[in-house]
């Protein structure tokens, strides 16, 4: 309790006359409410940049078509998103659980380290990685992408899954338990269901996260290419949104990377809000 | 000790289960080494010719033409340099906005304002999320706005005020022709991680009790004075572990800033913030390892990962412990 009472000379001693204290409150307090409104101005800034610019050049066959459009990108982020979600979604939550169900208390601790690790490590590391791993031995590919992406995406999973498992009520867990119900039945149909609301959220949170990370697939996903038609093989290389703009504005081609952008951003803050949104009322369901 | 009433069926899948769960755990701890591991085989060749002095050896990257024979020589200097400016600047901008944008979410806003009698607002509860959002904005985004936006404005209105009122000091001195510089990249990396601060330190500053912030406004402080006296110093580790990690963002961003960040690869650190320059992050995302020009370039290039990958796992753990500090305080 100590430590949350500062020590009260500091600040509380009347110093100089109160005019010119609030002068001073007033000054940073306006700071406040002027950070906030430029973080706001920004936030405005670069939705409609890429509104204005973007959305202006969007027709059907932009959206749906072959290079010039975008139509394969579309397709080729959305199966690297499922590539990735396929492999970080079950160990993610496997790992959650592991943490949070079967590890002693060190084991845990030793876990917790490890996510927030897994956590910080940057996307170009990631890619790095697995350009060593895989791409080196083989080539390019959708497969490897995705891989990629769920490294990112895994340790998200788990964080947010974990929180979730932690919040169930231990009620909950202990009447299964008095009731003789076998641990893994309580787990399957009592705790996963309770959760089930929070790991949807996570998951759709990362993918946005990693599907919008061009570092992630730059090296793995394969060689960009203007693809013509729409290519699902998962073995090949792979266009794919975040990669496509990285390339248009590599090589200065300003007017395509604006659509390209405001179908990539439209996509990621409708995947965002959509998850926020499921959160409250998952929430509200809870009663939380 | 008594058998417990579960049939064999139950029994098995329980310990299944058991295996499974910790076997994917065991996965991450495998997924973690196997990543410094392969890092550092991949940086092998390249360990072995330039040795720790390739930390501090000031040299050009400049990989042969295809089948010349000329020595090849690389160096990390440049771009350790370029990563600590960039992203200590960002650091110091960013926590600057980030904690302001927190107290103003979590102390200053007024719970509700009423426009017009009839509408009911909560400024907190409606730029929150906006900030949120900010922070899920996609890097290869951030670099768009970056190169077409914010260096034009850049080049035609920050770097020239900024060089003729403080030109006289060296690192604000010459600038860059199309704007690009570390400058230009510790902006962005700004945008990026002020949310990041922002929604954390907001969650921290929510978190202190009530009481204490009445307590100190009963005794005649100041809005300021209370947040200084009381708000700041209880949340101090826990704010500085927010920054730490948004810190960790900043060294590890590649796309956004690789875009913005000028590049110029002569060998020589610049005084001047406002020339090109070159991050461990954007100089790997600039020169794809997969497909490098020669195997001691590629080699090279893993050996910049692995600073990388020291820098970042060293602002983590930071982070953690400086956090632990918090939690061990709040109990």
């Amino acid at each position: 309790m100590s430590a949350l009472t500062p020590d009260p000379a500091h600040a509380l001693s009347a110093s100089g006359n109160l005019a010119r204290r609030q002068l001073i409150s007033r000054i940073f307090v306006s700071g406040t409410v002027l950070a906030c409104g430029l973080a706001v101005v920004v936030l405005a800034i670069l939705i409609l940049y890429c509104a204005v610019n973007g959305a202006s050049k969007l027709s059907f066959a932009f959206l749906f078509g072959g290079a010039p459009g975008i139509g394969p990108d579309i397709v080729g982020t959305a199966e690297l998103a499922l590539i990735a979600v396929l492999i970080a979604l079950p160990i993610g939550v496997l790992t959650a659980l592991a943490l949070a169900e079967f590890a002693s208390a060190r084991l845990a601790r030793a876990f917790q380290v490890a996510l927030e690790l897994m956590a910080g490590l940057p996307p170009v590391l990631l890619g790095v990685f697995v350009v060593i791993l895989i791409v080196k031995h083989w080539h390019q590919s959708a497969l490897a992408g995705g891989v990629a992406m769920a490294l990112l995406e895994m340790p998200l999973i788990a964080a947010t899954t974990l929180q979730a498992l932690r919040s169930v009520p231990e009620p909950m867990r202990n009447g299964a338990e008095a009731l003789g119900v076998a641990r893994w039945r309580t787990i399957v149909g009592l705790v996963l269901p309770a959760v089930s609301g929070a790991i949807l959220t996570a998951t759709i949170l990362a993918t946005a996260r990693a599907a919008g990370d061009a570092a992630l697939v730059i090296f793995t996903a394969g060689p960009d290419f203007a693809a013509s038609s729409v290519q699902i093989d998962p073995t090949q290389g792979i266009p794919n949104l975040a990669q496509h703009l990285f390339t248009l504005l590599d090589t200065g081609q300003a007017a395509a990377a604006w659509s390209a952008a405001f179908v990539l951003m439209v996509i990621i803050l409708a995947a965002n809000i959509a998850a926020r949104v499921l959160l409250t009322r998952n929430n509200r369901k809870l009663g939380l | 000790m008594r058998r417990r009433a579960l049939n064999r069926t139950d029994r098995r899948v329980n310990i299944a289960l058991r295996v499974l769960c910790l076997g994917a755990g065991l996965l991450l701890f495998v997924a973690l080494a196997a990543i410094v591991e392969q890092v550092i085989v991949g940086a092998g060749p390249a360990i072995n010719r330039f040795g720790l002095g390739f930390l501090t050896r000031s040299s050009d990257w400049n990989p042969p033409a295809q089948g010349a024979t000329t020595a090849e020589s690389y160096g990390a200097p440049l771009y350790m340099y370029g990563t600590v400016v960039t992203s200590l600047l960002s650091l110091i901008f960013s926590t600057v906005l980030g904690v302001s944008i927190g107290l103003f979410l979590a102390i200053v806003a007024p719970r509700r304002v009423t426009l017009g009698g009839r509408w009911r607002v909560s400024p907190a509860g409606l730029i929150g999320p906006l900030v949120e959002l900010l922070a899920a904005m996609p890097s290869v985004v951030l670099g768009l706005i970056g190169v077409l936006v914010i260096l034009p404005f850049f080049h035609s209105t920050v770097d020239p005020v900024i060089h003729a009122v403080l030109g006289w000091i060296p690192i604000f001195a010459k600038t860059y022709t199309a704007g690009n510089s570390l400058f230009a990249a510790s902006a962005v990396l700004t945008i990026m991680i002020v949310p990041i601060i922002a929604a954390l330190s907001r969650d921290l500053f929510s978190a202190v009790p009530q009481e204490l912030r009445d307590g100190a406004e009963a005794l005649g402080a100041t809005r300021w004075e209370m947040i200084r006296g009381v708000v700041l110093p209880v949340t101090r580790s826990g704010v500085t572990a927010a920054c730490m990690l948004g810190l960790g963002r900043a060294v590890g961003e590649a796309i956004a800033v690789e875009q913005v960040v000028g590049g110029q690869n002569q060998g020589v650190i610049h005084a001047s913030l406002f020339l090109g320059g070159n991050t461990l992050a954007s100089m790997i995302a600039a020169n794809d390892p997969a497909t490098p020009v020669t195997k001691l370039e590629g080699a090279s290039l893993y050996y910049l990962a692995l600073i990388l990958l020291v820098f970042v796992v060293v602002t983590i753990l930071a982070a953690r412990w400086i956090a632990g500090d918090f939690k061990a305080k709040f109990r």
